[in-house]
């Protein structure tokens, strides 16, 4: 049998799994939706900006605001609130760039806005990462034993500020861990839950595949919940662990979410690595 | 006009029936022929056949889903083509990648041509996708049926290009057991 008599046999794949195929990531998709709807939003708030100089205006750049005492505002919702359904604001932490809305505006000191500079989009080593401003110090600063550093992205323009690190365990193997770090800013909100609302991120509570065990209304939360590092527990990151019985994937344990520290949110997506040491590199980042 | 009142209009034998497929499936048809030809014009050429096609197989075929019945009749004709332009030399491009990958499956083997062989693999080929879970067969269908590049993949499914390239290359090597299994190797 030649090659080209294997590649032509696939003329013969059933409909339905043609169909099938058709589909993409759920996640990819909420994500494009929100990326558009995000960048049309921006423009309009920049158009209304310049057409009436006198609104108040943001007070520093990239950072959220602050309470009058000082502090920093307190992201989430409270331990009773339920997220509403949200189906338009998905975060997927697989792809490999992402438009963060936050603040892109500085104030000069006439009170007019200035533009936001060009965007960046370079690939950096590890301590070129680690001093990048606001989020380098959160950049994960090691992998666990096999692991390799793959890539590390930084992406900014005027309305996206991340990293995005990448760890892989050899060129034969499935296992990896993707850790990105961003400032924070409202699309991040209906993702934030405490740790005592368990139906919105223990994965016992809910069966694969989670489209259809999970009510519609929770959906974006229990994909991709975001926790008060002040809430962080092994016993959180461990009811985010789950595993695939699958010969054409990593069989080890996978787990999803976010953390956030004042305004930083680091996102993992991890195959193949134990909940305890992702649990101790996410808190030895909480005295940053 | 929905595939029903299309397929209708073949059966009437209304040449509306090929404007109204070129109008709904004439770019999704030539993305499938260019993905493994490279070439406007040939592509162009192959989608026109594949109304022709069409024209000549309804009646009596009532096909059940137009996009996929119009994506086969394409596929092969791009295919044939791409033979037909390559018979004496390597060519670059996707398709070449793709027959190196699918080389894997083969190692080893002997020839054996026949297009009783060629019926009987296909159905093999749709029983192994079958057995997939359903990520690892989208993204085995969508590199192999539709010869999409590596990257291309990546991105429709949200995943890293070096995830993509080792999941396509364990599932080669399920393959070839598979057909070893079944007595094609």
């Amino acid at each position: 049998m030649k090659n080209f008599n294997l590649y032509e046999s696939f003329s013969f794949i059933d409909d339905d799994i043609l169909e099938q195929s058709e589909q993409k990531s759920k996640k990819i998709l909420m994500y494009n939706w929100k990326k558009w709807g995000t960048l049309v939003a921006c423009c309009l708030i920049m158009i209304a900006a310049f057409a009436m100089p006198n609104l108040p205006t943001s007070s520093s750049p990239g950072k959220p605001q602050t309470n009058p005492d000082g502090n920093i505002k307190k992201y989430g919702v409270s331990d009773t609130d339920t997220p509403q359904p949200q189906n338009n604001t998905q975060v997927s932490v697989d792809t490999q760039a992402g438009t963060k809305k936050h603040p892109a505006s500085t104030n000069t000191q006439d009170g007019s806005k200035k533009r936001p500079t060009n965007a960046i989009d370079e690939t950096l080593t590890l301590s070129e990462a680690q001093k990048v401003k606001y989020l380098g110090a959160y950049m994960l600063s090691k992998g666990p034993s096999g692991f390799s550093l793959e890539s590390i992205q930084h992406y900014q323009d005027d309305t996206s500020n991340y990293l995005n690190g990448l760890w892989t365990k050899g060129e034969d193997s499935f296992d990896e861990i993707s850790w990105r770090v961003s400032l924070y800013d409202e699309t991040y909100a209906n993702h934030i839950t405490s740790v005592a609302d368990t139906k919105n991120y223990d994965l016992s509570l809910y069966p694969f595949p989670l489209a259809d065990s999970v009510p519609e209304e929770l959906f974006g939360i229990v994909e991709h919940p975001i926790f008060h590092i002040e809430e962080l527990t092994l016993d959180v990151v461990n009811r985010r662990a789950y595993s695939f019985d699958n010969d054409n994937d990593t069989n080890e344990i996978r787990m999803s979410f976010g953390v956030l520290y004042d305004d930083i949110v680091v996102e993992v997506t991890t195959k193949g690595i134990s909940s305890k040491w992702l649990y101790e590199q996410l808190i030895n980042l909480k005295n940053k | 006009m929905t595939d029903e009142k299309i397929i209708e209009t073949f059966w009437q034998r209304n040449e509306q029936a090929i404007q109204e497929s070129n109008n709904k499936y004439g770019k999704y048809c030539y993305t499938i022929a260019n993905n493994i030809l490279h070439d406007r014009e040939d592509s162009e050429e192959c989608v026109n056949d594949t109304w022709l096609k069409a024209w000549l197989a309804i009646p009596p075929q009532r096909p059940m889903k137009l996009k996929w019945f119009f994506a086969k009749i394409t596929r092969n004709l791009s295919l044939n083509k791409y033979k037909s332009k390559n018979a004496n030399k390597r060519s670059n491009g996707e398709v070449s990648l793709i027959l190196d990958e699918l080389s894997e499956c083969l190692s080893g083997s002997n020839e054996v041509e026949s297009e009783y062989m060629a019926k009987e693999l296909g159905n093999a080929v749709n029983i192994f996708v079958r057995s997939l879970p359903q990520r690892e067969c989208n993204v085995f269908i969508r590199r192999y049926f539709y010869s999409e590049p590596i990257s291309c993949i990546a991105d429709r499914y949200g995943l890293t290009v070096h995830n993509t390239t080792v999941m396509l290359s364990r599932t080669r090597k399920k393959l070839k057991q598979y057909l070893e299994k079944e007595e094609f190797l």
